[in-house]
């Protein structure tokens, strides 16, 4: 094992191997190998072996030694990608040449500049395929293919089995973050350039203090001024504007104080020119204006770069609709939408496209677009808007708006709303600087009347030094660069941030609830026993089932989805959250669910009854395995100090198996969702902080009463408008990583918010007596800023992140994961 | 030292050149994407071997 200590003794690195390709640990039993740049390794699964095979068979096991992140686990059931072929994606490409065809697709589950490297390469080696271009930091590939030769979808399926999955990109993100960068690095430039060239003359000036002949030093002066000007005006501009905004708002804060310190000088270093009086300072306001800008910049960027990834990560899944036709209920691609085509909306489900509901009523959440909470009433003509969800019983809709007209994911709109917000912390510290800008400038008023008094020729020097050496842009920058770093950081690692105040929060979270259908377990139930009524055909039984689940949420629906019978189709469904499903086949109100809600009155553990027309006439027993390395994660979260729970609607042989499982004590079943809510409340009233993750729409009251809500992103969309924290690909490890960097984070902050008061208080006082020129003073601000900034860099450490992965694997879990332990897991 | 009267504004214009060449190159988006082309360098030359498989 070449990822272990050298000293770590073998017989217990064997025990925890961990996946080469995907990182998660290697389950006992198994042994799928293969040679990868000449060595034997050992993967996890399949899946991954599948993956890894194809990765080297093309050549490209380069790819592992550059790839700093770990991949997706490696696919062994492949997507349905027929629906790259259809017309509807044709409408996107364009063509070149006689042959040839030109389309940009978006890939989910780029990671790092490698995979970007890896996917150009072997789908250039794809016949057919003429060109390909990857940007892997907006995930985006240029693909020019031959289409006589290959079809789209043969080009895109090595991607699928590595595990990335492609999909149409949303055509605006990327090009605005591109166009903010370039203008930002517009005004570096300007302001860097101007810097040099305005340091230089000061120095002339500085040097020829007292020899210099009068014209020369004019002269010097107005060429300074003329240098100051469009680095002050052009590349100060953000600092201008944001000055005018606050100004506005009667809000004192950073931007305010940045502006008036260099208007202050340059305006005071006009006059002094114009006058031929005794000193200048534009190499100090343009160096405050270059090296603020450089911390904003970096601060910029990786805060950019956490949304564009979040964004990207989240944003894109190719959403899978049903729709209404006369073949029946078919499930298609939203991009395959028509206009006039009637969608079925389910319970729980979002609206794909705008609309109008075809008949009936509906009940629809919009709170994603407008904020209300409460559920709205449609009536039948009504418009319905893409983006909200239905709330309660399923609804037809005639579609109104496709293609670009239509937002796609709820997530990213999720994240682009949660990117706005500011955690509690900033906002405190926000306050403190405001009260403390106002102490300031009293400060400065009355030391510079002191110097008037008593050496008026230092009176502007130590004004100057005094603004620009107590100006509290560390303050500000402490809490926000430290956040963005860890959200980048996470989202590196599939796990997405929605909620600015979910990693602090979820640093001091006691108590971890789990769900356990879709959350634990696979969800992918699979039906194991059945009893048959007499009076009753197996097969019809199964067909009511299924088509009383078939489109549904629930995670039942895909263990009888193979016995459903395309003639016979349920009307009126309704979902009950916890009890069951019912609705209406061939005119017969029929129930599949508990006992008690399918009027069944043997009540077999274990089993779902389906009740037709008020007659028992089946019962279903289903199983779901729990997830893979569920148990070691659960144990490791239990030893950074989190007490767990499982809390489920389901019956208590299914809770009481999983709970063995896994080894959890604490566990609740039958558990309605406001059976789930009491509990989260009595544990809330004894002061735990209560972090829960869930999934399915049932899950939805409890989420958001819960501290800290965690959510698998394969879940509901009603479950998703609540997560604070959304988890990509099911990994339950997400919710182990976001702990360990929510704590290393509010270690970061605190370093950085320390820092930034001592630095204001300590410069002060030398700013005051005249021990600072106002070039030190400047250089000081900004370097302190700047240590801020790259402090929390060290979240986004690739070398900690993935050192801590592979170390997580071996060792013993650390309740301080900034130590290293050497306690080995035996 | 009256040279200086000259050299300042012809270096000040070749700043102004810098400038505008540093404008033309993020226009053009040669600084969009810093990390791929990184990659890509180093890992090119192994595939020129031919390629059996």
């Amino acid at each position: 094992m070449d990822i272990a200590p050298f000293w770590f003794p073998k017989w217990a690195t064997s025990m925890t191997d961990s996946c080469f390709h995907c990182g998660l640990p290697v389950p006992h039993g198994t042994d799928y190998h293969l040679i990868i740049n000449n060595e034997s390794r050992a993967l996890c699964c399949a899946g991954c072996e599948a993956a890894a095979l194809l990765i080297t068979n093309a050549g490209l096991d380069d790819y592992y030694r550059l790839r700093d992140t770990d991949n997706r686990t490696g696919e062994s059931v492949l997507p349905d990608l027929s629906q790259w072929d259809s017309e509807a994606v044709s409408n996107y490409c364009f063509p070149r040449g006689e042959m040839a065809f030109e389309l940009t697709i978006g890939i989910q589950g780029m990671r790092c500049a490698a995979c970007g490297w890896l996917i150009e390469h072997l789908l250039k080696k794809q016949p057919g395929v003429v060109d390909v271009q990857v940007n892997a930091f907006t995930a985006r590939a240029m693909l020019t293919w031959n289409h006589k030769i290959a079809k789209l979808s043969d080009i895109l399926t090595p991607l699928a089995k590595l595990g990335y999955s492609p999909n149409m990109p949303q055509q605006t993100d990327g090009t605005e973050i591109a166009r903010e960068k370039r203008t930002a690095l517009k005004r570096l430039a300007v302001a860097g350039l101007g810097m040099m060239q305005s340091m230089m003359f000061a120095e002339a000036l500085y040097f020829g203090e007292g020899s210099m002949d009068l014209a020369t030093r004019d002269f010097f002066r107005w060429i300074g001024l003329l240098v100051a000007v469009p680095v002050i005006f052009y590349s100060g501009r953000p600092f201008l504007q944001g000055a005018l905004r606050e100004w506005h708002a009667r809000r004192l804060g950073m931007d305010f104080l940045v502006s008036a310190t260099v208007l202050l000088a340059f305006v005071a270093s006009f006059v002094q020119t114009l006058l031929q009086g005794p000193a200048v300072f534009f190499d100090s306001a343009v160096m405050f204006v270059f090296l603020l800008l450089l911390v904003r910049h970096v601060e910029r960027m990786i805060a950019l770069k956490a949304t564009a990834h979040t964004a990207m990560l989240a944003g894109q899944k190719s959403l899978q609709t049903w729709i209404i036709t006369t073949k029946g209920m078919q499930s298609v691609s939203v991009h395959q939408l028509k206009l006039g085509d009637v969608v079925r909306v389910h319970p729980g489900e979002m609206v794909p496209t705008d609309g109008f509901l075809s008949k009936g009523i509906a009940m629809v959440d919009e709170s994603m677009l407008t904020g209300e909470s409460h559920p709205v009433v449609k009536q039948k003509g009504d418009p319905l808007l893409s983006g909200s969800i239905c709330a309660g019983t399923s609804f037809d809709l005639q579609v109104t708006a496709t293609g670009a007209d239509t937002k796609l994911s709820h997530i990213l709109r999720l994240a682009e709303r949660a990117q706005a917000q500011k955690p509690r912390i900033a906002r405190i510290a926000d306050r403190i600087a405001s009260r403390f800008i106002i102490a300031l400038l009293i400060a400065v008023i009355a030391t510079g009347a002191f110097w008037l008094v008593h050496d008026a020729t230092r009176t502007l020097p130590v004004v100057l030094s005094m603004l620009a050496a107590t100006c509290p842009c560390a303050l500000s920058l402490a809490v926000p660069s430290a956040l963005a770093a860890a959200h980048a950081a996470l989202s590196r690692s599939g796990v997405l941030v929605l909620n600015a105040d979910a990693l602090p929060t979820l640093a001091k979270a006691d108590y971890l609830v789990l769900d356990k259908t879709g959350t634990l377990t696979e969800g992918r139930a699979r039906l194991v026993e059945i009893e048959v009524l007499p009076a009753n055909n197996e097969n019809r039984v199964l067909a009511i089932a299924a088509a009383l689940l078939r489109g549904s949420a629930h995670p039942l629906a895909a263990a009888f989805s193979r016995y459903a019978d395309p003639a016979l189709t349920a009307e009126k469904t309704s979902l009950v959250p916890g009890q069951g499903v019912q609705g209406l086949v061939e005119g017969v109100i029929c129930r599949l669910g508990h006992a008690t809600f399918s009027n069944d009155p043997s009540r077999r553990e274990g089993f779902i009854t389906l009740n037709v027309g008020g007659d028992v006439a089946a019962r279903f027993k289903t199983h779901d395995l729990a997830k893979p390395n569920a148990r070691e994660i659960l144990q490791r979260l239990s030893a950074d100090g989190l007490q767990l729970a499982i809390l489920s609607g389901d019956n208590e042989t299914a809770v009481d198996e999983v709970a063995a499982d896994l080894n959890i004590k604490q566990r609740l079943a039958r558990q309605s969702p406001e059976d789930k809510l009491r509990f989260l409340e009595s544990l809330q009233a004894q002061r735990r902080i209560v972090a829960m993750v869930g999934d399915g729409i049932n899950d939805t009251m409890v989420l958001a009463g819960a501290n800290i809500a965690l959510v698998m992103d394969s879940g509901a969309p009603s479950a998703h408008a609540q997560a604070d924290i959304i988890l990509l690909d099911g990994k339950l490890n997400g919710i182990l990583s976001a702990r360990r960097m929510a704590r290393r984070t509010q270690n970061i902050i605190k370093q950085n918010l320390l820092w930034s008061i001592l630095y204001n208080g300590i410069a002060l006082p030398f700013a005051a007596i005249g021990a600072m020129p106002p070039w030190l003073a400047a250089i000081g601000m900004s370097a302190s800023s700047l240590l801020v900034t790259l402090n929390a860099l060290r979240l986004h450490s690739k070398r900690i992140n993935s050192m801590e992965r592979k170390l997580a694997v071996h060792l013993g879990p650390s309740s301080d994961s900034t130590e290293l332990s050497t306690r080995a897991q035996i | 030292m009256n040279i200086l009267f000259v050299l300042i504004p012809v270096s000040l214009l070749l700043v102004a050149v810098a400038a505008a060449a540093f404008f033309w190159a993020a226009r053009s988006g040669q600084f969009d994407d810093l990390d791929t082309p990184a990659v890509a360098a180093i890992a090119e030359e192994k595939n020129h071997e031919p390629n059996a498989r």
